[in-house]
């Protein structure tokens, strides 16, 4: 699909001349050719992923495996940091896309008119997450295997292929109300990057990417307990560690919390959203920056 | 304080005011930046936030590392001074390297560029050496904070006052060598631009090479890659900086000696990032592509 004919799509009104999903996908065409014209910021992107599974390599080689093994992720750090790294860009996708879809339009003064059209704003959403979803997922699978290169000892069989994407589904679907909550943020704080990198953090710390929460004190573990990456990450790493499916209790336990979040979240986040929304429209400050 | 900063504006294109020293201008144009960054309020507490958590995941990767391990690679056995003193520095590596780039990427893209350069060589000078003395502000507080939080979880460095001294000198030798590579890359922006990207890269190779979160011995292994790490002056700089700290070395220790001889030969590429710079701007002016975006 070329810009123009996405173009064409996002401008049909909803009359039934072009179905939802159609428009989602044209939506996700714009993001990715807008996106595909930074090519430079995507190579550094890799490159960035690249040095820190290196860096994470090397670091496995001064790491005693005790810990690891006591929080039930096997006798290697290097395949739990691996499984960490590789599902941050999940992460990224679903807790800053949409901040940073708003914070951008805003910056370039385009929030406005995109609002305007035929097009609602949830579709432009869903057209960015998943692009921003298949980009993670191109980033999943060459994480996975420079991991299996670089000796990592995970396991990779039809079973846990299938559990991973079941899982990084649930992921993005139970982490997303609280890109949608920080969206709202970014729509009233205009502060787009702060509130994100404050988000990855404080998910990529609580949750456990480099360390298990095992080694948190226990009022600080509480508060991973909210995070529903707590969850993702411990069943995406105990079925590509141990090479266990769907079906194992651990797992099985990982995705009613999952779920759970998302059936719980999304009300919440949305009312909030909307109620930032429509202030900022009443109010007049939409588009300021 | 919008009046405040036009007031301070005033520095560089007031015809009456413009009197003032090439320092007094370099301070105005730092004073009008810091100005700035102070009305981002919720963005400063943020950065606070982002010190203390990056810290904070690394003293509890710290309880992982066998202290054995460390030490058999000839460091003390502490890898949360290890990371902290790593992380502190290689902030600087990133504004050293592209914070003048990206400052004139802002500048060109806002369309402000051609007036700045447009007012007079000196006030154009003293503009820059505000915005370089800024970044390197951000960038101490930054160091300040990762340290203050690294020493409050209980990160061992040494007390010495001498040695204090002996790594802030060291920490300045590094900054001014990766400066020279910065202005480089400034001036080669103004004409060829799209290098952001590339700095980025090179800052990021240049951290992974320079062993902020593991030891560099760990190289031994690769020897492709120990060296390339040692053509690096970043990897020089921060060794002696962590060997200071951590483990009390002066400067005449034999190892340090190496690693100071290695970082002294870039030294002369802070004279040359000038002479690069200012033939790239002239190029730039005779062609009318100053502002070109």
């Amino acid at each position: 699909m070329s810009v123009e004919e996405a173009l064409e799509v996002l401008k049909l009104k909803d009359t039934g001349e072009v179905s939802f999903s159609e428009k989602v996908f044209a939506s996700m065409v714009r993001r990715a050719k807008i996106r595909f014209n930074y090519k430079t910021w995507i190579i550094f992107d890799f490159a960035n992923t690249f040095f820190m599974v290196l860096t994470y390599f090397l670091l496995a080689f001064i790491i005693t495996p005790e810990d690891i093994s006591r929080a039930g992720y096997g006798p290697s750090y290097f395949a739990f940091a691996l499984v960490g790294i590789a599902i941050s860009h999940y992460v990224t996708a679903s807790l800053r896309s949409l901040s940073m879809t708003i914070r951008l339009e805003q910056f370039y003064g385009t929030i406005e008119s995109i609002l305007s059209t035929p097009t609602s704003f949830i579709v432009l959403f869903l057209g960015d997450i998943l692009y921003f979803f298949l980009y993670s997922t191109v980033f999943l699978v060459l994480i996975l295997w420079l991991g299996l290169l670089l000796g990592a000892p995970i396991v990779i069989s039809i079973e846990t292929a299938f559990t991973l994407v079941v899982l990084v589904v649930l992921l993005m679907l139970s982490n997303l109300p609280i890109g949608i909550a920080s969206a709202a943020m970014v729509l009233k704080f205009k502060q787009g990057n702060p509130i994100g990198w404050a988000l990855t953090w404080i998910n990529q710390f609580f949750a456990g990417t480099f360390f298990p929460i095992t080694l948190l004190p226990e009022e600080l573990r509480a508060i991973s307990f909210i995070l529903p990456l707590t969850f993702s990450l411990d069943a995406i790493r105990y079925s590509l560690i141990w090479g266990v499916g769907l079906l194992h209790p651990r797992i099985l336990g990982d995705i009613i919390y999952m779920i759970v979040y998302a059936v719980v979240g999304y009300p919440i986040a949305l009312k909030i959203f909307n109620v930032v929304y429509d202030d900022a429209r009443r109010g007049g400050g939409l588009g300021a920056y | 304080m919008t009046d405040e900063i036009a007031e301070v504006m005033k520095v560089f294109y007031d015809r009456e005011v413009r009197k003032g020293s090439f320092l007094t201008r370099a301070l105005a144009s730092l004073y009008y930046q810091l100005k700035i960054l102070a009305s981002y309020k919720m963005h400063i507490a943020l950065e606070f936030l982002d010190i203390t958590l990056s810290v904070l995941i690394y003293y509890f990767v710290g309880f992982l590392v066998s202290p054995q391990a460390l030490s058999s690679l000839g460091y003390s056995p502490d890898y949360l001074a290890f990371a902290v003193l790593g992380i502190s520095m290689s902030r600087y590596l990133w504004t050293s390297i592209s914070r003048l780039a990206r400052k004139l990427h802002h500048e060109i893209s806002e369309g402000t560029f051609e007036s700045l350069v447009a007012i007079d060589t000196d006030n154009f000078k003293s503009w820059l050496t505000g915005q370089v003395i800024y970044g390197f502000t951000w960038s101490s507080m930054w160091f300040v904070g990762t340290l203050a939080v690294g020493l409050f979880l209980g990160a061992k460095v040494v007390c010495d006052f001498l040695l204090w001294v002996q790594a802030i000198f060291i920490l300045i030798l590094t900054i001014v060598v990766h400066v020279g590579i910065g202005i480089v890359a400034a001036g080669m922006y103004i004409k060829h631009k799209q290098l952001e990207t590339m700095l980025f890269f090179l800052s990021l190779v240049m951290e992974f090479f320079g062993g902020v979160l593991y030891p560099l011995s760990l190289l031994y292994n690769y020897r492709i890659l120990y060296y390339i790490s040692i053509l690096l002056p970043f990897t020089h700089g921060l060794e002696m900086f962590r060997r200071t700290l951590m483990d009390g070395w002066s400067l005449l220790h034999p190892r340090m000696i190496f690693h100071m001889a290695f970082l002294l030969l870039f030294l002369p590429l802070i004279y040359i990032g000038f002479k690069v710079f200012e033939r790239y701007l002239n190029m730039a002016r005779k062609e009318g592509i100053l502002g070109a975006y």
